[in-house]
């Protein structure tokens, strides 16, 4: 197993995702490698099929297993998510990785009530935790979010709360089993601007109170500089500039960064 | 709560639609109970004078109005051919076309489920091609017909029960239920069949949903995000399925009893309709259509129940 810096609580080494839909096996990641340290936010940027979200489902072990082969490693606490066993990825996942994803007009089960999806990993991973217990979290959870009523919205169903609402509770369902790292794939897409400065500020919050270590996955550029301390720009499965967000932003050398950075719409007041 | 008032209501409606029909129906084909009663020894005063004592002779709608109220009194009427009232007539068979209908729904909920779940799992593979091509099969077998091939193989070859036998279940329970599985079985099967496929589908189509990612993001296992997540939205297709196919099973169990010998309301139905014995008629299809209508209702409160979309409307 691999040894690790101190800080350190993800390596991923020489990550390659191939596809098998069609005759010839398509590479959608190829090469990709990444550090994240204890409570940094580090982001990964690039156009949709640039291979960040294929990246970050492999993190968090979403990735169907059968469709396509893997190789690298991904270490997490010295173990390569890759290899190991279900039950022992299971065990991280919802516990130690959490993701949020882009939709959350769908990420969401509609026939559950709220409160039973925001507390689903306590449940899971913790159930020596009872249910007066888990309420109490979630509910202390679901108002740190943001979200005002935490007891009405507890009892609500998905398709009663607005997209931002939804984004919240999927954050906080993210958040309850206090994970090392929470991966955060384009959480703002769908969301309209007002609503994504406050998704935004949610998460760096989280990032100072929590400690908590996020990946940060996103399009767009200059959402990633005002977050991430760190940046992957990534285009057709490789990372193709790494560094400091406001040095990559502000002297980009790779050709498709600047064109990233060009492709951002300049707000004149 | 004003969705199911109105619901409710047209329940009602659809039930004095139903007897309607019914009524109007039996009036515009030939034959009437008169002719049938007096048989050889009809004269034209005898028939006119019968007709009048009998009713007969009002105009349609007062003889229907008439059968409504008396209907809605729990007076379902008496029997032209049997002079006996007709809910007596029906109190003796009506349990047992319905456990029969209910046996074999039970069985067809207890066959469909666990086989579309696990086909689903299997998609394209062996088990899931095999389970496919059988339903396709099974459904194209009418109850009539699967009910003969039972006959045969656990009736005669295997000597399971004696063919055309039958216990009354006031003498022996255990007995009486055993004679029926094999009906039930053979009106159950072609619904199971379609149910299983029904559930398969919609299993393989939720299962790749957002929210079914999100379940396993959590370290839900494959059973525990298949029952907990995936299975109560993708069972309500075969919900409001089993809703119409309960009504379906009743109506299919007429045919069976013929086959198997049961005596339910078959037999009665059967020679009322040629005895133009029209209050047997009507209170017969009046349970049925009353069965279709608490079907659908109840399918509509379970749908609310598994749905929390539908429930403001």
């Amino acid at each position: 197993m691999g040894e690790m810096r101190d800080d350190l609580i993800l390596r991923v080494e020489d990550l390659t995702i191939e596809f098998h839909d069609h005759d010839r096996p398509e590479c959608v990641v190829e090469g990709f490698n990444l550090e994240l340290a204890r409570g940094e936010i580090v982001g990964i940027v690039g156009e949709s099929g640039s291979g960040k979200s294929m990246s970050a489902l492999a993190i968090a072990g979403l990735l169907k297993r059968h469709a396509m082969t893997r190789s690298g490693r991904i270490l997490f606490q010295g173990v390569d998510l890759l290899t190991c066993s279900r039950s022992q990825l299971r065990s991280y996942q919802g516990d130690e990785i959490s993701i949020v994803f882009q939709e959350p007009q769908t990420s969401l089960n509609p026939v559950h009530r709220i409160g039973e999806q925001v507390e689903e990993s306590l449940r899971i991973h913790h159930p020596e935790v009872t249910a007066q217990e888990r309420r109490e979290r979630a509910l202390k959870l679901m108002e740190q979010v943001g979200l005002r009523e935490p007891e009405r919205v507890y009892r609500s169903y998905p398709h009663e709360l607005s997209g931002g609402m939804r984004q919240r509770v999927m954050i906080a369902a993210a958040m309850i089993g206090s994970p090392q790292i929470l991966i955060a794939d384009e959480p703002t897409t769908a969301l309209d601007v007002t609503v994504q400065a406050q998704i935004i500020e949610l998460l760096r919050n989280i990032n100072r109170r929590e400690g908590t270590a996020i990946l940060f996955i996103s399009h767009d550029l200059s959402l990633v500089r005002s977050l991430a301390g760190r940046v992957l720009v990534m285009q057709d499965g490789h990372v193709v500039e790494e560094g400091a967000s406001e040095e990559v932003f502000a002297h980009p050398r790779h050709p498709y960064t600047k064109r990233l950075i060009a492709a951002i719409p300049v707000v004149e007041l | 709560m004003r969705g199911i008032l109105r619901k409710l209501a047209g329940a009602v409606l659809t039930l004095l639609a139903v007897t309607l029909l019914v009524f109007l129906a039996f009036r515009l084909i030939p034959g009437d109970p008169v002719t049938a009663l007096l048989g050889t020894e009809i004269t034209p005063e005898r028939a006119a004078q019968l007709r009048a004592e009998m009713g007969l002779d009002d105009p349609l709608l007062v003889q229907y109005g008439r059968w409504v109220i008396h209907a809605l009194g729990g007076d379902l009427g008496t029997s032209y051919s049997y002079s006996m009232p007709v809910s007596s007539m029906l109190a003796g068979k009506l349990p047992i076309t319905l456990t029969m209908s209910l046996m074999a729904f039970v069985l067809s909920i207890a066959l469909a489920i666990p086989l579309g779940i696990l086909a689903a799992k299997h998609e394209g593979r062996i088990f899931d091609r095999v389970l496919l091509a059988l339903c396709q099969v099974i459904m194209a077998i009418p109850p009539f017909f699967s009910g003969i091939l039972l006959t045969y193989i656990f009736g005669i070859v295997l000597r399971w029960f004696t063919p055309g036998g039958f216990i009354s279940y006031e003498r022996d329970m255990v007995g009486f239920l055993r004679y029926l599985i094999l009906p039930a079985v053979a009106i159950a099967l072609p619904k199971a069949a379609m149910a299983a496929k029904l559930l398969r589908d919609s299993v393989i189509e939720e299962a790749g949903k957002d929210y079914v990612r999100t379940a396993y993001s959590r370290g839900n296992a494959t059973m525990e995000v298949m029952y907990r997540h995936v299975l109560r939205n993708a069972i309500l297709p075969v919900v409001t399925f089993l809703g119409m196919a309960l009504a379906d099973m009743v109506a299919g169990s007429i045919v069976v009893e013929q086959v198997f010998g049961i005596p339910g309301i078959s037999r009665i139905l059967l020679t009322s309709i040629s005895n133009r014995d029209y209050p047997v008629v009507e209170a017969i299809i009046l349970g049925i259509a009353g069965l279709v209508v608490v079907a659908n209702l109840l399918v509509d409160l379970l749908y609310r129940l598994l749905d929390p979309r539908l429930r403001e409307a």
